[in-house]
């Protein structure tokens, strides 16, 4: 049982990025804790991010990935700072020529709420999703 | 760490190997490491173990004592256990082995490590690493990996001082003229060059191929004591004059300052536990598993500007006749990454610069200051620790306590 991975992991597949808040102090807090790090409270709710934010560093993986990602190569990993002020590891979603010419750091990004890739099948997180962002749409 | 002190170091060559044995490694740098402090595993009383990544087994046998066996040292050492927090586990190790000696618990300890990494399949060493220290709730759904955070570090850092691929590239050549005076480098023989480097195909952008670490076979031993046993063995030491450290996360997705890290927390402590400044350091030893690891250490430790890193270790400044002699061994670059190893083989190299041990080609003269500073995971921690050689006879006790102790005797 994984209270914490399996809700989150729940908001992804139904296109929502979810954020954990305290129902104590109401901080944001990312990634998804057993306690607020800030008061202590145990009681924490998700709730469902705006979407929107900045890329705070990205890199293009070309080679090296673990096995179960390398048939997914070249793919581009970014950490993004959201709105609310938290920040996470995500996907970023390829351009129309296949590749992130155009993302650039603290430049703007946004949720993309359906992944163009399936989550991969195999190593040891098989079948689980992750958070995608793309340039915003115009 | 007043009563702690640096009495012998052990080092196998660092490569691929595939002849060699883990616990074959292990025994030979334990008691290479003690014959260097003129000692045999009987004056042993602590074995402290630093784990191997490549074998869960391996590793359970150092948790449970193997080691005491092959020593010969049933029922002979008091306790013998494992430190573990990845590439910096050496700074922990010498900070609760330090911390043994000063609270009486120990009196000599041995401290050791090695790793298979160069000889493992490096598909599978990959794989275990890709869920070792990356969050699995987290990050590894996304294809996280260690040359991805590297590169995540790497972009960052460049965007913030405006370093170029040319300046980032330059880290691995200064790094490599010093692997060439090191006859336990992995990389002694091969020169490495800016245009080399750049040609070699992109594997993480903005990392090239040569610019990412060569997982290899190592192993070190050190030994630590007291000054006064180290007195009356009349052994040249090492003293550990302050530490400082500071743990900044431990999903790179929550790091908020890439380009920073724990450095600059872990710096300031250190200083004020030494009661140096930067300008005291006279070599520096600091975990560069990738380029812009090392620059961004360098800047938080206040031994070059904010900003200029990478210019200042690829302009020559830490190589062979530079300002700042560092990591003197070739780094974990081009000595080659063994592991939780990398960081154990800089300490090692530091201990033997101030005690005169690294030979002809590299021995730094009148070197007396020593930085050693760390980082495990994906860069979760900042460890920094000040060492000073001792002259020998004096035993570690600091130049003012020892007078003050002679007079107190004559009294």
């Amino acid at each position: 049982m994984n209270q914490l991975a399996d809700r989150y992991d729940e908001g992804l597949v139904g296109g929502k990025l979810l954020i954990q808040y305290c129902d104590a102090c109401g901080r944001p807090t990312m990634y998804p804790k057993w306690r607020c790090p800030s008061c202590f409270s145990d009681s924490l709710s998700f709730r469902e991010a705006q979407g929107t934010g900045t890329l705070y560093s990205l890199t293009v993986q070309y080679f090296t990935a673990p096995t179960a990602f390398a048939d997914q190569q070249p793919y581009a990993l970014g950490i993004v700072r959201l709105t609310e002020g938290v920040q996470l590891l995500a996907r970023l979603v390829p351009e129309e020529d296949g590749g992130w010419s155009r993302y650039r750091m603290d430049g703007p990004v946004e949720f993309c709420p359906v992944p163009p890739q399936p989550a991969t099948d195999k190593g040891p997180t098989a079948g689980r999703p992750c958070a995608w962002f793309w340039l915003p749409r115009t | 760490m007043d009563n702690a002190v640096f009495v012998g170091i052990g080092e196998l060559p660092s490569g691929r190997y595939p002849d060699r044995n883990f616990m074959g490694d292990l025994v030979a740098a334990g008691h290479l490491a003690l014959k260097d402090a003129g000692l045999t595993p009987r004056d042993v009383d602590t074995l402290v173990l630093i784990p191997c990544l490549h074998s869960f087994i391996d590793q359970a046998d150092l948790v449970f004592s193997r080691v005491v066996e092959e020593l010969g040292l049933n029922k002979a050492v008091k306790s013998q256990f494992m430190v573990h927090s990845g590439g910096s586990t050496s700074d922990n190790a010498v900070r609760v082995a330090g911390s043994l000696l000063c609270a009486g618990e120990a009196e000599t300890v041995l401290i050791l490590q090695a790793e298979r990494w160069g000889s493992a399949p490096v598909e599978a060493m990959i794989d275990s690493l890709s869920f070792n220290g990356i969050p699995l709730d987290w990050e590894v759904p996304a294809g996280q990996n260690f040359n991805a955070i590297g590169a995540l570090i790497t972009a960052r850092y460049m965007h913030e001082t405006g370093s170029t691929p040319e300046d980032m590239a330059g880290i691995c050549v200064a790094l490599r003229k010093w692997a060439k005076l090191n006859p336990n480098a992995m990389y002694r023989d091969k020169t490495l060059t800016i245009e080399q480097i750049l040609a070699s195909k992109m594997v993480c952008e903005p990392l090239h191929a040569m610019e990412c670490p060569m997982m290899a076979d190592g192993a070190v031993g050190l030994v630590m004591s007291t000054p006064e046993l180290a007195a009356r063995r009349d052994q040249e030491s090492v003293r550990i004059v302050g530490t400082g450290g500071c743990v900044s996360h431990y999903s790179l997705g929550q790091e908020t300052d890439l380009a920073r890290l724990g450095w600059p927390k872990a710096a300031e402590m250190a200083y004020d536990a030494s009661g140096w400044g930067p300008d005291d350091v006279q070599l520096a030893e600091v975990y560069d598993s990738y380029a812009a690891v090392m620059a961004i250490a360098f800047e938080g430790l206040g031994l070059c500007k904010l900003g200029e890193g990478a210019r200042f270790i690829a302009g020559g400044e830490t190589s062979p006749g530079g300002s700042l002699p560092s990591n003197t061994n070739g780094g974990l670059l081009s000595a080659g990454h063994t592991g939780v190893g990398g960081g154990t083989a800089l300490l090692a190299e530091g201990v033997r610069q101030l005690l005169g041990r690294a030979g002809p080609e590299r021995q730094l003269p009148d070197v007396r200051r020593a930085l050693i500073g760390g980082t495990g995971g994906s860069y979760m921690d900042a460890q920094v620790m000040m060492l000073e050689r001792v002259a020998r006879g004096t035993g570690g006790v600091p130049p003012t306590k020892a007078a003050g102790a002679a007079k107190g005797a004559a009294t």
